[in-house]
């Protein structure tokens, strides 16, 4: 398997819902509008065990495998170093200045909490 | 960041965190910290008690649990300001731009009832972070905060009250101290 291949693969790992609830995970449909390349490219995530597929009632869904999730969060933070426009070292001095002051940032139990992804999208204030 | 001082308050900025500062306003993090630090700069106000007047108790800042039966604790002085009966997304949304607002005018105790049903969907993390938003809105207006919930689930507050009935008297149970106390 090439490495093209599978970064084109998991391009869309990063769009597959956390959750493994029924109601909760990601539609086959929601992901892909053509079918050829979704099947190619959930071949290619189950080969990696990244994805397992489920029939629920005839719908198709992808959940994520605890190897999938550990992708996709370090997928997010590739990203997100990618997409800074700061210097790795400006953010970090702020950091440890501003270290002592308690709940300026998230607690680490809330930082991947779903809703805050809600709110950023759809219920942020204009 | 100019716009953001001059549409909220100060003390309604010291609610967010970095973190939800840079997803919803899309602030840089150095810029959100420094935000944060000038806020955080501002005169703690004085803090506004809640006296339980059922129970003779009194409660400061902070976030407390009422459980049970607890409509035979709302009985407060000073009257708190009613959170709406929103749910998922519609009540975060009210906990973090809305309510400081309304305390930024009329800085009041504030009341969740229901709290356990304001999530249909990644409850436990929908309460988990509520929670975390109402412990800073205590914080940043020096107000207590109360949630009701029917049944009993561990929540990071401060004083838990478990109102339950024992023949013809009311009982409150109050953790973590753990007394129980007769209502009047």
């Amino acid at each position: 398997m090439n490495d093209y291949k599978v970064l084109r693969a998991l391009i869309y790992i990063i769009k597959v819902s956390d959750s493994s609830r029924v109601g909760e995970c990601t539609r086959v449909r929601e992901l892909f509008t053509n079918t050829k390349r979704a099947q190619e490219v959930l071949s290619t995530l189950c080969k990696l065990g990244l994805v397992k597929v489920v029939y629920v009632s005839r719908t198709k869904y992808i959940v994520l495998t605890e190897k999938g999730r550990k992708v996709k969060s370090l997928l997010r933070e590739a990203v997100s170093l990618a997409v800074s426009t700061e210097t790795r070292g400006e953010y970090s001095s702020l950091r440890e200045e501003y270290s002592s002051l308690k709940d300026i940032e998230l607690p680490e139990y809330l930082k991947d909490n779903p809703w805050i992804s809600v709110l950023a999208t759809r219920g942020k204030k204009p | 960041m100019l716009k953001l001082v001059s549409k909220y308050s100060l003390r309604h900025l010291r609610v967010f965190t970095v973190n939800e500062l840079v997803k919803f306003f899309k602030l840089k993090p150095s810029e959100a910290y420094r935000l944060l630090i000038e806020v955080r700069k501002i005169e703690p106000l004085e803090p506004i008690s809640l006296n339980l007047l059922r129970l003779d108790y009194r409660v400061s800042v902070g976030v407390y649990g009422f459980y049970g039966e607890y409509e035979q604790l709302l009985d407060f002085d000073p009257d708190p300001l009613l959170a709406p009966s929103l749910v998922n997304e519609e009540f975060l949304n009210y906990l973090l731009f809305d309510l400081p607002q309304v305390l930024d005018y009329d800085r009041r105790p504030v009341l969740v009832l229901n709290f356990d049903e304001r999530f249909s969907k990644w409850i436990l993390e929908g309460l988990n972070y509520s929670l975390s938003i109402l412990k800073r809105i205590s914080v940043a207006y020096s107000v207590p905060v109360v949630v009701c919930c029917r049944k009993y689930i561990k929540l990071d507050t401060r004083a838990d009250f478990i109102v339950y009935k024992r023949g013809e008297k009311t009982l409150v149970q109050v953790l973590p101290e753990n007394s129980v106390l007769e209502l009047k």
